[in-house]
């Protein structure tokens, strides 16, 4: 079993699985222009935060928080923010100082708010920080250093049964190693709390579970809203999940066996290493965005019948243990372990298949969400604009 | 150990459902595993893939019992080998 793999090593001390220039329009004004100076740069990663001025309150820490997460995600080399909004574009960057990464910051207002002189002078500024990030190299470095995120989406019993348990042993062997994953999706730990909680490392990180799982379930009731068609959704009815706590049971596999560090808000960095719960919204755009704003530099994502949604910072590993899914998703999944759900291979041989992959993945082999740019990031709202 | 012939798991000695892993027809005697041991049951609706049928006559108000938890309860009698889903199962939490 390998112990290394090939990475990028970041000067404040983190590593990266991928050298990127983040472009990052932090004000709705600017997202178009900072959407053409990416198109044109090669390998840059675009992420568009299409609101601005109104966002108050809980709102704007969570957004800001989640802008300077995105950037100092390890995968991030350096940084172009673009804004219309010069103190919030002033503040951001300041927020970067300590990830020691280039970091440039172009305003529309030194543009005299003329877009296309944003666009000119945004493709220069850019072009020299790619530049300049193509300069650094992969190293042989320990798995201490990554954080995973663990999703699972268009679920089917399958998951339950193969796909989320061998997940479960990856984050157990990651954590061996010292290094770090989390697990989302509250409203997926509803009628599976007793099997977290029993992982809790203290009765204040119990205690913590149960009121987020309350917070997600009071929200749904509160809005009048049946789970059965939410959650479990139409497609994993149809593909045999019943209930949400058969869904959560299935679900909470993922996370393996190991103790259970602390429950963290989206999108926020976990403060020390081992497993952690995030509370957070359970579809795949909003919950993989938080993981990479959290900076995990890799996700799993187990499917059941398939789901081609990936995270655009974070390589996203797609696999299935659904044999009808693993015949056809063969541009989709990275991985197939439907062999082990028809009996054919031991779950441990599987493991040890996946681990490779996750070497190689993490040492720059390309997942297909990468080449095929089925990603992106959103940020979560939780109260309205002004 | 060679597990390939089988139709559906019972994930647990507890269970009252089993999972299919493929297609299967009304009145088909199948292979059930459990623990690695197999064993031939009959089926009373066609099944489809990774749907669940029972194991045995759960009658209305049962807990249903997958991965050896409480992942519902029965709506209906549900006579044994009959295909268990929304139809006769309801959450207990959502």
């Amino acid at each position: 079993m390998k112990k290394y793999f090939y990475g990028y090593k970041r000067k404040n001390g983190t590593i990266g699985i991928r050298n990127k220039l983040l472009i990052i329009s932090i004000t709705g004004l600017t997202g178009p222009t900072a959407r053409k100076i990416s198109n044109l740069l090669q390998g840059s990663l675009f992420v568009d935060n299409p609101y601005g001025g109104g966002i108050i309150g809980e709102d704007k820490i969570r957004q800001d928080n989640a802008i300077i997460g995105f950037a100092k995600n390890p995968n991030i080399g350096a940084i172009l923010i673009i804004t219309a909004d010069p103190p919030k574009g002033h503040y951001i960057k300041s927020a970067l100082d300590n990830s020691k990464k280039p970091v440039e910051l172009l305003t529309l207002d030194e543009c005299n708010h003329d877009a296309i002189k944003l666009l000119d002078l945004g493709l220069r500024v850019g072009a020299k920080l790619t530049k300049h990030i193509s300069n650094y190299r992969r190293e042989k470095v320990p798995f201490s250093e990554l954080t995973i995120g663990l999703e699972c989406g268009r679920s089917d019993p399958s998951s339950g049964l193969v796909a989320n348990p061998l997940m479960g042993l990856i984050a157990d062997r990651l954590i061996d190693l010292g290094g770090s994953a989390i697990i989302g999706e509250t409203i997926e730990w509803l009628g599976a709390e007793h099997l977290l909680q029993k992982r809790a490392q203290s009765n204040e990180v119990k205690t913590k579970i149960s009121n987020a799982v309350d917070f997600q379930r009071n929200l749904a009731k509160s809005k009048g809203i049946d789970l059965l068609g939410n959650n479990p959704g139409h497609q994993n009815i149809q593909a045999g999940l019943t209930t949400i706590e058969e869904k959560s049971i299935g679900n909470v596999a993922k996370s393996g066996s190991k103790k259970i560090e602390n429950v963290i808000d989206w999108g926020n960095k976990p403060k020390k290493k081992g497993m952690f719960l995030m509370h957070a919204p359970a579809y795949a755009p909003e919950s993989l965005s938080g993981f990479s704003s959290a900076s995990c530099q890799m996700i799993l994502f187990s499917t059941g019948v398939g789901n081609s949604f990936n995270n655009h910072i974070s390589p996203t590993i797609k696999y299935s243990a659904n044999p009808y899914a693993c015949s056809q998703l063969n541009e989709q999944l990275d991985f197939k372990c439907s062999d082990v759900f028809v009996g054919e291979k031991l779950i441990e041989k599987s493991l040890g298949e996946f681990w490779e992959l996750i070497v190689k993945i993490c040492s720059g082999s390309l997942t297909w969400g990468e080449i095929l740019n089925d990603s992106s990031e959103v940020f979560s709202r939780i109260d309205r604009s002004l | 150990m060679n597990t390939k012939n089988f139709d559906a798991i019972i994930l647990d000695p507890i269970d009252n459902v089993g999972t299919t892993i493929k297609l299967l027809k009304e009145n088909s005697n199948i292979i059930l595993k459990i623990e690695n041991k197999l064993s031939q049951f009959t089926l009373k609706d066609n099944i489809n893939l990774c749907h669940k049928f029972s194991l045995n006559l759960i009658n209305k108000g049962d807990k249903i019992i997958k991965y050896g938890e409480v992942i519902g309860v029965a709506t209906a009698n549900i006579k044994m080998g009959k295909h268990v889903h929304i139809h006769n199962v309801k959450s207990l939490r959502g």
